[in-house]
């Protein structure tokens, strides 16, 4: 564990904003500035309309298990945590965005779960990263 | 159908492997190796050779590996773009688009891995970025297992479907005296005993690795029948993937399929190759579907028409129905990538090959079509149909 995770903008810097929102304790989500399609970080372009422009906005970081895997090996030296561990998946309430996220605080989950995002710094990570923990279904 | 249909054959193939990081030589001389034997089986002249393919990158190029051969005159040389394992049988395929279209007439699609050369395949983390990384998904084992619970515990095929895939497997890699998993019978108990690497896959889900590499010769129909293999025709070959499906950090629609699977254009890859061929999936003969993991390889053939959907594919994937010589589809008959060997796949493709002349050691008897499908659950996929003689 002394290698630093790799955490933080891409090269291209098309992410940066992600990133920088969660140093600043909120989810940011990349959303068409012309037809309001949201889309996951990274990409530059709406594949529905071909506009550059976009705007970042918060969404609560609150969604449902689409799925998940639990990982019996150690593929990931710098990790800070250890296996066993379980990842999911997970489709947030307020955007038609998937985003993965080690699942804490559980020893199991089922497809469906309500689950809620917090904000962890690992010790070894330049930038913040989004994990989750079970949330009770409103 | 196509004029593609029966223009080109696969004339020469070659395949050769070790133990991961055992092989005695580097991956261009593995490579080299496959080449000249698959000329040699063809019974070509490796000068003879005007073009090459391959797939998942790499630092072996067309022109390096025609300067090392010293062949006449380069035509073409293509690397499949994107996808990894996926792009297996396209790489086949574009040896077949440009001998059909007349860009080259002696073209071979190779492949070659060595661990010298490349590390280990598993902990390959350099193709996931930092949206994967910090969640500890950094192997090609923990999208499959991500795509492969969904397709359990939502789509509901039961898990015996993946076990029947390996059980087969290995069944067949009992006569296969390279196999990887010869004398080392599998049933039930101990699979279900190993242990899990990343949930759902067991141990004997995933893949071998092994230093290796394959050569597939691809000239013209008429060349062909004047060689002195038993031509394996190219009745088809698609590659791609459906609008959506790839490469958005697991946003990707139809999440479940392999990615052969009809998309917003209204088809997709196993529509297109078996429109192409013009044959029905209920034809097949035997197939040989890449399994990185056995989960994803359950999904190619869902894709492909060849076992029904949900809770049914336990029915259907029983390991009487998946084994040579009398199974409904026998599937991997040389043991595949998790009991005989694991070249990036390549080797299902030879075995494919062996099937339509009749030189398995799992033969299926009078076998008019042999399917390769290549890796799943990437980001661009592809599969090809071969066919004897009996299908032009």
């Amino acid at each position: 564990m002394n290698d630093l995770l790799p955490t933080g903008p891409a090269g291209d810097g098309a992410d940066a904003p992600f990133w920088e929102g969660l140093r600043n304790g909120a989810l940011m989500l990349p959303r068409c500035s012309a037809c309001r399609t949201w889309r996951e970080p990274g990409r530059v372009l709406c594949s529905e309309c071909h506009d550059f422009a976009t705007s970042w906005e918060p969404v609560a970081a609150v969604g449902r298990v689409y799925t998940w895997a639990r990982s019996h090996r150690d593929f990931v030296a710098e990790l800070d945590v250890r296996a066993p561990y379980l990842t999911v998946l997970v489709e947030l309430e307020d955007a038609p965005v998937r985003l993965l996220g080690i699942l804490e605080g559980a020893d199991s989950v089922a497809i469906g779960d309500r689950v809620g995002g917090v904000i962890r710094r690992p010790i070894n990570a330049e930038w913040p990263v989004l994990r989750w923990t079970p949330e009770v279904s409103p | 159908m196509s004029a593609f249909r029966g223009a080109t054959a696969i004339a020469g193939a070659a395949e050769l492997h070790y133990p991961r990081g055992k092989a005695p030589m580097g991956e261009r001389s593995l490579v080299l190796q496959a080449v000249l034997s698959a000329c040699s089986d063809a019974g070509i002249d490796p000068r003879d050779i005007d073009g090459f393919t391959s797939y998942a990158g790499g630092d072996l190029s067309g022109p390096s590996l025609a300067a090392d051969l010293g062949v006449r005159e380069l035509r073409w040389s293509t690397m499949v773009w994107g996808g990894g394992g996926g792009g297996a049988a396209a790489a086949i395929n574009s040896a077949a688009a440009a001998v059909a279209t007349g860009q080259a007439d002696c073209v071979v699609a190779v492949r070659g891995m060595a661990q010298a050369d490349t590390g280990r395949l598993g902990y390959a983390k350099y193709y996931f970025d930092n949206h994967y990384v910090p969640h500890g998904v950094a192997a090609p084992a923990h999208v499959c297992a991500l795509r492969t619970q969904r397709l359990l515990e939502h789509d509901g095929v039961p898990a015996s479907a993946m076990r029947a895939l390996v059980l087969a497997a290995y069944h067949h890699a009992q006569q296969n005296p390279t196999a990887a998993g010869n004398g080392r019978p599998l049933d039930v108990e101990k699979y279900e005993d190993s242990p899990l690497i990343v949930e759902p896959f067991h141990l004997y889900d995933c893949s071998r690795e092994n230093d290796g590499a394959v050569a597939l010769i691809v000239v013209s129909a008429e060349r062909a029948k004047m060689l002195q293999q038993k031509p394996a025709y190219i009745l088809a070959a698609a590659q791609g993937a459906p609008g959506g499906y790839s490469a958005r950090n697991e946003n990707d629609h139809q999440y479940t399929s392999a990615g052969f699977g009809v998309g917003p254009s209204g088809h997709g890859v196993a529509s297109r190759l078996w429109a192409q061929a013009g044959v029905a999936p209920r034809e097949l003969d035997v197939v040989q579907v890449y399994e990185n993991f056995s989960g994803p390889a359950v999904a190619s053939l869902i894709d492909h028409g060849l076992c029904p959907q949900g809770p049914s594919a336990g029915e259907f994937m029983t390991v009487e129905n998946l084994i040579a010589p009398h199974g409904v589809l026998p599937v991997n008959t040389s043991g595949g990538n998790i009991a005989d060997a694991f070249i990036n796949g390549m080797g299902l493709a030879v075995e494919a090959v062996r099937q339509i002349r009749g030189t398995s050691v799992n033969q299926v008897p009078d076998v008019a079509t042999s399917l390769y499908i290549g890796g799943p659950m990437a980001p661009l996929v592809s599969s090809v149909l071969l066919g004897s003689d009996a299908t032009l």
